[in-house]
């Protein structure tokens, strides 16, 4: 059982990813390859329009694949129903919740929809689960407030507790660390690393916080308009996948401080 | 609020053209005989039928505003925004206005209650239905309202054009029944109106669990399990057998799906729709009950325009909490 295969969560075989209306289809970046192990977390960054946020929503399958395959526990992705697929990856997206009265507790509770009945009683085993999360989340003084009294940084770790009560292995977000100060930033990525040691979650984010995903990431995926890398930072770093990201006359990535240099 | 909902029952009950002592009022609807004969008739055929359809049509319409406020996640939604109250009118002026026009004789029977409510639920049923086909192309709600009010648009000016053609009586027929009026309904009626509603209703409570998730949003709707096609479909069915059949036997009625979902979101501090279902319904059947007898008006030989005073209630109401909350959340 230790070999390298029953470990896989998720593989992504020469998979293009895109969206369609009627008459085209639109791929953004084809032959992405990549498989992600148990309790790893994983940073997708790239230039913006490049697919990272079509990426993730491929993943979550909110958005079908165009090529390839994709295999969720060695299980064909298009196998699963759309109930099975819920208690098995939750996602937070950029998009706020549409309704603003709502409450953090009624939110967060909202996690636990693929286990309740049909009218969605929430049980003491869903109570506990709840309570668990808003702790791990720093969110349990928030419970009464309503999503509109929320700052960024405070909204966020709701969602990720609303994902964390889904009760899945995998969750997706989406640019976690937008609109958020360094401070907040970097809890959020640290929040994230916890959860991947203590839970044995496995994450995959987007961001543009290149930086500190090299810090904190097992993995990345660094998409570019050629092609889609995926390994370990270091490995990635000496392979300069970072160098040919930004035009070099205005920033430049340096190698030894493993960051972005502004260009005088 | 159950409290609530039985003294305005009875309080509108006993108030009326004729005034009635409320302990007579009580009698005669526990089945004992009241002074006057005449005010038994008055109370059971009367004014009973006229406050059961005006809880009826109020939690009705309530919860109809409800459904569509968070099926758009728009705050503005509700039946009569979006162009529903307009397509049951049109399907109403085709049944009461068309007829004539085009020749047709079905006789009486056709305009029986069954075949209004048939032809408002279709024609409000219709307009959502296109209403949604076009949500699905535009994503931003506030052209999906303005969508909305131009099919409300659309729906009045051919029923303008019917109007032109019709002869006097049909259209005082039409005229009279778009005021709205609750008193018009017969016991039958009611036992139709309370058939929809109910199946109506029970739909609603079906859907709680899908449109809790779809407070979140479409996606994350999506990504916790929920069918969206299924859940849209049912919550559509719902809302127009609710706001259809109301709107077949009372008219056209303004403003209480919008604004009571909203009274009621502030009141009870939550969305979720386990709650809020049975509380908007009874803020509803209140609400219309009020309206009720304000356009009583106690003493004078008159009675108002139902849709006049809901108008009149409901738009300051909602000027009101976009003044205090400077915002309209949903």
């Amino acid at each position: 059982m230790s070999n390298n295969h029953s470990n896989n969560i998720i593989e992504v075989k020469n998979v293009s990813i895109g969206y369609s209306n009627k008459k085209d289809t639109f791929i953004v970046s084809e032959n992405i390859n990549f498989s992600i192990n148990k309790g790893e977390l994983i940073s997708i960054v790239g230039t913006n329009g490049i697919g990272k946020s079509t990426l993730l929503k491929t993943l979550a399958r909110i958005q079908p694949q165009k090529n390839g395959i994709i295999l969720l526990n060695n299980k064909k992705f298009n196998e699963y129903s759309t109930l099975d697929i819920a208690t098995q990856l939750s996602i937070v997206l950029t998009e706020s919740p549409s309704s603003k009265n709502i409450t953090v507790k009624e939110l967060v509770s909202l996690g636990r929809h693929p286990y309740t009945n049909w009218i969605g009683m929430l049980t003491e085993v869903d109570e506990k689960i709840i309570e668990e999360s808003l702790i791990d989340t720093d969110t349990v003084n928030l419970v009464n407030k309503k999503c509109s009294e929320l700052s960024d940084g405070q909204l966020q770790r709701v969602m990720i507790a609303r994902a964390l009560v889904q009760d899945t292995p995998i969750i997706l977000l989406d640019e976690p660390t937008t609109h958020l100060d360094i401070y907040h930033r970097a809890y959020i990525l640290k929040l994230l690393k916890d959860l991947t040691n203590k839970k044995k979650k496995t994450i995959i984010f987007s961001t543009h916080e290149i930086d500190l995903a090299i810090q904190v990431s097992h993995k990345m995926i660094v998409m570019t308009k050629d092609k889609t890398y995926f390994d370990k930072p270091e490995m990635l770093i000496k392979l300069g996948c970072f160098k040919n990201l930004f035009p070099s006359e205005t920033i430049e990535f340096d190698n030894k401080l493993k960051q972005f240099i502004l260009k005088k | 609020m159950n409290l609530i909902l039985i003294i305005t029952f009875i309080i509108s009950i006993s108030l009326g053209t004729v005034s009635i002592p409320l302990r007579e009022v009580i009698i005669s609807l526990f089945g004992g005989e009241p002074l006057k004969s005449s005010w038994k008739y008055i109370i059971l055929d009367y004014r009973l039928p006229k406050a059961i359809t005006a809880i009826l049509a109020g939690g009705g319409l309530a919860v109809s505003g409800l459904l569509m406020q968070t099926l758009f996640r728009n705050p503005l939604a509700g039946p009569f925004v979006l162009g529903l109250s307009s397509g049951a009118s049109l399907g109403v002026a085709l049944l009461i206005l068309g007829t004539g026009i085009f020749g047709i004789s079905f006789g009486g029977f056709l305009l029986g209650s069954w075949s209004l409510v048939i032809a408002s639920a279709f024609g409000s049923f219709l307009v959502l239905l296109a209403v949604l086909s076009v949500t699905f192309k535009v994503k931003d709600t506030m052209t999906i309202l303005i969508i909305g009010l131009m099919f409300g648009s659309v729906t009045a000016a051919v029923v303008s054009v019917l109007s032109y053609f019709s002869n006097a009586e049909q259209l005082q027929q039409f005229v009279f029944w778009s005021f709205g009026t609750l008193g018009n309904v017969s016991w039958n009626g009611i036992l139709i109106l309370f058939f929809c509603i109910t199946i109506g209703l029970w739909i609603s409570i079906l859907t709680t669990k899908s449109l809790n998730a779809l407070l979140l949003g479409e996606n994350y709707a999506k990504s916790m399990g929920v069918n969206l096609k299924l859940a849209t479909f049912w919550i559509i069915v719902a809302t127009s057998l609710l706001a259809g059949s109301i709107t077949a036997f009372a008219g056209p009625i303004a403003f209480v799906g919008l604004a009571v979902p909203h009274l009621t979101r502030q009141y009870f501090n939550s969305s979720n729709h386990l709650v809020l279902l049975p509380a908007v319904f009874l803020s509803g059947a209140v609400l219309m009950l009020i309206c009720d007898t304000v356009a009583q008006l106690p003493f004078i030989e008159l009675t108002l325009p139902i849709n006049a005073i809901t108008s009149l209630l409901g738009a300051p109401v909602v000027i009101w909490l976009l003044v205090r909350k400077r915002k309209l959340f949903f």
